[in-house]
């Protein structure tokens, strides 16, 4: 207590110093316009500088639902283009027959879903999403980031669902060159998760380094003209009728975090074709 | 002759208060704007309190001081600002120009206790800080400090010329 006062009378004049200088920039700020406009604008400038930072600070601890809601948002998008659908129109002669409904049918849907396992380095990589069968997922769905394929899914759970990566021995994509019709079947022999290999593409086909690789649509695992990546380099061994090319992969799958599980909602009846032969 | 240090205080409050309002705030060299001088001597009364006042008296001295200037200069807050700001540095001031001998606690720090030498120094710190801050208060945006270091450096010069004068002709003892 007695240090507390012999501190209040050493610090006895600084605390009238900083009270008179209180009333007197009171009285400065609220009687003088001048002053008065330049303490408005700093306070406004600090106050919304604060405000800014606190929303910052708000919109970080939204992003998780945000970004949820996002994913949701391009799904619904994404089943929108035109190469998520499936034409219902029919020409005979030169007269155009039209289903009596629509132009078109939803071919494709699609359902976000964040990556919540995932591996690159090993030959056979699989990835996990927390998406399952209670979202409607099932095996054998493609799964595409917005820009490029995943892989397929596998296994599926009740809440999440197994993924073979493209990275994997077992995965083969159908996918063409852009611009070109030639197809061929992707693969990957490893280790560079970021470079795969393009095969069974026909000597004759005129490819350069550059060019964009695609999804075919011939599989229907994937809408066509899904992006795959570029072509880095090719060569024809000799003796080979096909060209043996390399793609670099335009999705970086080690950072991989939120995909879209691709529903071909005319997949009982290509499987039952599929049967029938 | 020395007389009761109130009374002579309190009159040299109101001679100082009348001089800088009634005669000096007319005057203004050069033109309105970046290049004003003002002259401002009644900081002389803070500057020439008695050594033993005590540190809480100066700055409520100096406030009343600064307020009645502001009634007349239409600017509440500016001088007074100033004024509570140049008693507050006042004690650091005289600790850091303080003689050899030390100070005797009954005297003022005038010209005729100490020397014109010790003196013009002492109202020059006084004076740059009082107008240092009276200017950074008028203008109150730190954006312009290049007119706030020249108003203070010009009217400095010029306030302390007259502060100076003014104690040569009356060279008051305390």
């Amino acid at each position: 207590m007695s240090t507390l006062l012999q501190l209040l009378t050493r610090l006895g004049s600084v605390f009238i110093f900083l009270f008179l200088e209180g009333i007197c920039i009171y009285l400065v700020v609220r009687y003088n316009e001048g002053q008065e406009r330049i303490f408005i604008n700093s306070t406004n400038i600090i106050a919304g500088k604060l405000t800014e930072q606190s929303d910052r600070f708000h919109r970080f601890f939204n992003l998780s639902t945000e970004n949820t809601r996002l994913l949701a948002e391009n799904a619904r998008l994404r089943a929108q283009i035109a190469s998520a659908q499936y034409p219902d129109q029919l020409e005979r002669d030169s007269a155009i027959v039209l289903s009596p409904d629509s132009l078109v049918l939803q071919q494709y849907t699609f359902t976000g879903a964040e990556v919540v396992g995932n591996s690159v380095a090993l030959r056979n990589n699989m990835l996990t999403l927390n998406r399952g069968s209670r979202h409607g997922i099932r095996p054998n769905m493609g799964v595409i980031t917005e820009n490029g394929v995943v892989g397929i899914v596998r296994q599926v759970g009740r809440h999440f669902s197994s993924v073979m990566s493209v990275l994997h021995a077992q995965s083969r994509i159908s996918a063409r060159i852009r611009g070109e019709r030639y197809f061929g079947s992707l693969t990957w022999q490893g280790p560079d998760p970021r470079i795969m290999s393009l095969e069974d593409v026909p000597k004759y086909a005129q490819i350069a380094v550059g060019d964009t690789v695609e999804t075919s649509g011939y599989s229907e695992l994937f809408p066509a003209e899904i992006l795959i990546g570029t072509i880095t380099a090719y060569s024809l061994p000799p003796g080979e009728s096909n060209y043996k090319i390399s793609v670099k992969l335009t999705t970086d799958l080690a950072r991989v975090q939120y995909v879209y599980v691709v529903n071909n909602l005319f997949q009982p009846e290509l499987d039952s074709l599929r049967q029938a032969k | 002759m020395t007389g009761n240090p109130i009374l002579i205080n309190s009159l040299r409050f109101i001679i100082l208060l009348f001089l800088q309002v009634l005669v000096l705030k007319q005057i203004s060299l050069g033109p309105i704007g970046p290049y004003f001088i003002g002259i401002q001597v009644y900081p002389l009364f803070i500057l020439l309190l008695p050594f033993r006042t005590s540190r809480e008296l100066i700055l409520l001295l100096a406030f009343a001081m600064g307020l009645a200037v502001d009634l007349f200069y239409d600017s509440p807050g500016v001088h007074a600002g100033a004024a509570v700001f140049t008693a507050f540095v006042r004690p650091a001031i005289l600790r850091r120009l303080e003689p050899r001998g030390g100070y005797t606690v009954t005297y003022s720090p005038t010209m005729r206790r100490y020397s014109f030498a010790w003196f013009w120094r002492y109202a020059a710190f006084m004076l740059v800080f009082h107008l240092l801050f009276y200017f950074s208060l008028e203008v109150f945006t730190p954006v312009f400090w290049i007119e706030i270091l020249v108003k203070t450096l010009l009217t400095s010069l010029v306030s302390l010329i007259f502060v100076l004068i003014l104690m040569l002709i009356f060279n008051p003892l305390d």
